[in-house]
């Protein structure tokens, strides 16, 4: 007698616990999530993803977050899982690592500007913040999330001339750019 | 008491044997921390000891009221709370000493013959199946109390011992398939302090040196139980789980005895 | 002859000059310029020793001579940049004591020239240690590189650490003989081609080595243990991984031994993975060989994502705690691996087996969908249910004749543990006790 009684307890508090984890499911309101460096993993690349300037994230509708060392990565996501529904995507403004919306941000970018996968795209919170940066580095272009879209997501890996596997112009190689100054934006981003 | 039951020499002479398939599992790679050993062996104690734990200790509940000596007791001056309490301590004792037997005897013969296990090991891993048995135990004590004969302890013994060893993945997939994906591992973590198996599994593959192999997710989980008071509030929390079980077979029991 | 007479004089000439100035070292510590005076005096060619003692940072190398520090020597720098920075070809310097306590974003040692040769420089740093920028056909070797350690016991985290040897667009380099120990990446290399990185040994890091975007490079017998990662391989071509150990990388939730990430036409051969969390990490790679590894005692011995058309053959995959894993990964050829968890059947007495081992997808994919479900890592009930998945195993990656015996040759660990003896000689006396009292004989 005492165990049907007991079973008949257990099956409610057990419905009434899905009950409340139901009803937890109400409006949503996407928040960008704190990085740990001990565990960050960049959801395309494997790498580590660093409380940095970099890092970017996007979390889909049911809640699951995905992390990026590089929005090269994270665009890279998109493109693979097309049927996922996101929910938000976050960046972060390049001088003081606050995240913002993907779609609110302003983008710098310029081939020898260095990530840590050479996409060499820079996210700022407002245009005059991107505008004066590309101004400082005497290179790069300033983009909106729209014109961002339509951007090639090329990486710079050194390859665009250098695809000759015969390595016999090996100066060429290593004069390319033409630009030794160590004082330009390519020194920042080393440490990925 | 435990010992003049024929029922703790049989399982006695099963464990020496297990213990030494253990220890034949070793030798063949003898190798400290989280390996394809070690979690061999970890996984044939799991399947072993709480079937072990539950079918003693529920056989020697049932045992009581079939013989009729719960009958003769009752008739004495003696609290159900102290006899539970006593079953339980005895019943416990019984397991860990059938298990020191096996553990002794394979690990007597690893010592002199080479290939035995290395001393952490060895010592968690006895660490692990005296926990888990005396957790099963107390599922057995209300087994015990539910079940009116010898048969029906067996049959609710095996299927608790399927669901909780065997049949807890498949089900959790299952179930947590239609959950929501954020209460997924919430839920996943309630119900995992709810199955001793499990719980004293993960437990060990952390003192291990494995924790990492459960990924991001866990992360602060184990970190928490690899920190050196880790294992106290691991012991505090079988403690409670045995209580708490031996509480409910108790008021049981306790209804039981005013009711005849 | 001649020759070596004239630099045997000029040493003897420089040596004089330093018994000179050896004593003023000794007392006061020597002013800020001494060495750059030295170089600055120096002509092309020209061998400058310096006496022991300390100096201050920074110094510029601008011209082509071979900077000798004698034991004792140690240029400390404050400063936010290079404590030594070299812009000339053809420079040589060795045993000196390199310092670099700014946290700033700098480094040690700076290398913007090619035909370099570094060696016996033991470098503490707060900062990069040797960083190369369009500097190629350089020699780095024999040198030990180190994080400097926290200022004031302050904990610092581990990204503010910096690389130990960091390329950019550097080539034909030789980086050999390195002990790099807590620093970001030991040894990076990014848009660097045709590398050589031979017997280093690299601990306590993020990544031991990083590739990225490299061609051509060669990582050879370098040691790994206790970094999060011992090779990070990633977007490379051509590159040959062998004769190297990586070990105990099994701290981080994210550590494996190696890792190949979008690379091709590569060579990884004769590697020992051992105890780490993933041995062989594989995704999105191809036409890559990966034969005749010894993977032990890890976690995960490989898995395989989204890669295809590699050769894998003649591995051991022993005692490992899930041999392989494999997800979307088809046309792979596995041919003649040992995996010690499969028990072959050899009618025709060749070696191999006839019936083949698949590789299990399930739990690769339930947890590559919900992570939370990695608490299941092979428990029984786990083991039970992917006996149970066994539809679509056509799509399953096979290796078709699997090796009856390990490829390699095998170590038998037995050990004699005494403790074990004594701990086991207590339980059965305690038992024996227990039972005496309690059962035999109260009947």
């Amino acid at each position: 007698m005492n165990s049907t009684k007991l079973m008949k307890l257990s099956v409610t508090a057990c419905l009434l616990f899905l009950m409340v984890m139901l009803a937890g499911c109400g409006g949503k309101e996407y928040k960008a999530v704190a990085i740990n460096e001990d565990t960050a993993k960049c959801a395309v690349c494997n790498m580590q993803v660093k409380d940095d300037a970099y890092a970017t994230q996007l979390v889909t509708e049911n809640g699951k977050v995905y992390l990026f060392d590089d929005i090269g990565c994270m665009h890279e996501w998109e493109a693979t899982n097309p049927n996922e529904e996101i929910g938000a995507s976050f960046v972060r403004d390049y001088n003081d690592n606050e995240w913002i919306k993907y779609e609110d941000a302003y983008y710098a970018y310029d081939a020898s500007y260095r990530s840590p996968m050479a996409y060499g795209i820079y996210s700022f919170k407002d245009k005059e913040s991107a505008d004066a940066f590309v101004k400082s580095q005497d290179k790069g272009v300033v983009m909106t999330s729209a014109e961002l879209a339509s951007h090639s997501w090329q990486q710079n890996t050194d390859m665009m001339g250098g695809m000759d596997m015969s390595g016999h112009d090996e100066s060429a190689h290593s004069e390319m750019d033409g630009d030794m100054t160590m004082d330009d934006a390519s020194s920042d981003a080393h440490s990925h | 008491m435990g010992f003049r039951n024929p029922w703790a020499y049989s399982f006695m002479a099963l464990f020496i044997v297990f213990s030494i398939i253990l220890l034949l599992i070793n030798a063949r790679n003898a190798v400290e921390g989280y390996s394809g050993v070690t979690s061999a062996m970890l996984n044939l104690i799991l399947y072993l000891v709480p079937l072990m734990s539950l079918l003693l200790g529920s056989f020697s509940l049932t045992a009581e009221k079939e013989e009729g000596s719960w009958r003769l007791l009752s008739a004495y001056p003696l609290g159900t709370l102290s006899f539970i309490v006593g079953k339980y301590a005895g019943l416990t004792l019984v397991l860990w000493v059938i298990m020191f037997v096996g553990y002794g005897v394979s690990g007597m013969l690893g010592a002199v013959f080479g290939g035995g296990f290395a001393i952490s090991d060895f010592v968690l891993f006895i660490a692990f199946s005296m926990g888990l048995s005396f957790l099963f135990v107390a599922i057995a004590m209300m087994i015990g109390t539910f079940a009116r004969n010898r048969w029906q302890a067996l049959t609710i013994s095996v299927s608790i011992w399927f669901f909780a060893v065997i049949g807890w993945s498949s089900l959790l997939v299952a179930i947590l398939g239609m959950v929501p994906y954020l209460y997924v591992k919430p839920a996943l973590i309630f119900l995992t302090f709810l199955n001793p198996a499990e719980l004293v599994r993960l437990f060990v593959i952390v003192k291990l040196g494995g924790g990492s192999i459960l990924g991001p997710e866990y992360y602060d989980w184990v970190h928490w139980i690899g920190r050196a008071d880790g294992t106290l509030w691991f012991i505090l929390i079988c403690t409670l789980w045995a209580a708490v079980a031996a509480g409910i077979a108790y008021i049981i029991w306790e209804r039981g005895r005013h009711r005849e | 002859m001649i020759k070596r007479r004239g630099w045997l004089a000029a040493c003897l000439l420089l040596l004089g000059v330093f018994v000179w100035i050896a004593p003023c070292a000794a007392y006061a510590s020597l002013d800020k310029g001494t060495i750059q005076q030295l170089i600055d005096e120096a002509k092309p060619g020209d061998t400058v020793t310096i006496a022991p003692g300390e100096y201050r940072g920074a110094i510029t190398i601008d011209k082509s001579v071979t900077l000798v520090g004698e034991p004792g020597t140690v240029i400390v720098n404050d400063a936010a940049q290079p404590a030594v920075t070299i812009t000339a070809d053809g420079v040589s310097v060795s045993g000196i004591t390199v310092e670099q306590r700014s946290m700033e974003e700098s480094t040690a040692i700076e290398l913007v020239a090619s035909n370099t040769m570094l060696s016996n420089l033991d470098i503490h740093t707060h900062a990069f240690g040797i960083r190369l920028r369009k500097s190629n056909r350089n020699e780095i070797a024999d040198n030990s590189i180190q994080w400097l350690g926290e200022m004031s016991g302050q904990e610092v985290k581990m990204s503010a650490k910096r690389n130990g040897i960091d390329l950019y667009d550097s080539h034909d380099n030789v980086i050999s003989g390195n002990r790099i120990s807590s620093m970001n990446d030991g040894i990076y290399q990014e848009s660097s081609h045709r590398n050589q990185v031979i017997g280093n040994r690299i601990d306590h890091s993020r990544y031991g080595i990083h590739c990225m975007y490299t061609e051509g490079t060669i990582v050879r017998g370098n040691a790994g243990n206790y970094n999060v990662t011992g090779a990070m391989v990633m977007g490379v071509t051509d590159a040959i991984v062998e004769d190297n150990s990586f070990t105990k990388q099994s701290e981080n939730v994210n550590s494996q031994g190696l890792l190949l990430f979008d690379v091709h036409t590569s060579t990884i051969a004769n590697n020992r993975v051992e105890g780490n969390r993933i041995g062989f990490y594989v995704e999105q790679s191809s036409k890559n060989d990966i034969r005749n590894n010894s993977i032990e005692r890890n976690f995960v011995g490989i898995q395989f994502l989204e890669s295809e058309g590699n050769e894998l053959q003649a591995n051991d995959f022993i005692a490992n705690v899930i041999n392989a894993e494999a997800t979307d990964s088809p046309d792979n050829r596995l041919t003649a691996n040992f995996w010690d968890n499969f028990s072959g059947i050899d009618a025709d007495g060749n070696g191999r087996s006839d019936i083949s081992y698949a590789i299990n997808p399930f739990f690769q994919q339930l947890t590559h969908q919900t992570p939370a479900f990695q608490l299941f890592f092979q428990s029984p009930g786990m083991q039970f249910l992917e006996t149970m998945m066994q539809s679509d195993r056509s799509s399953w990656t096979v290796d078709i004749e699997p090796l009856m015996m390990p490829a390699g040759q095998q170590a038998m660990a037995g050990k004699h543990n005494s403790y074990t003896f004594w701990v086991s000689l207590c339980l059965l006396l305690i038992s024996t006790i227990i039972i005496y009292n309690t059962g035999v004989k109260r009947t």
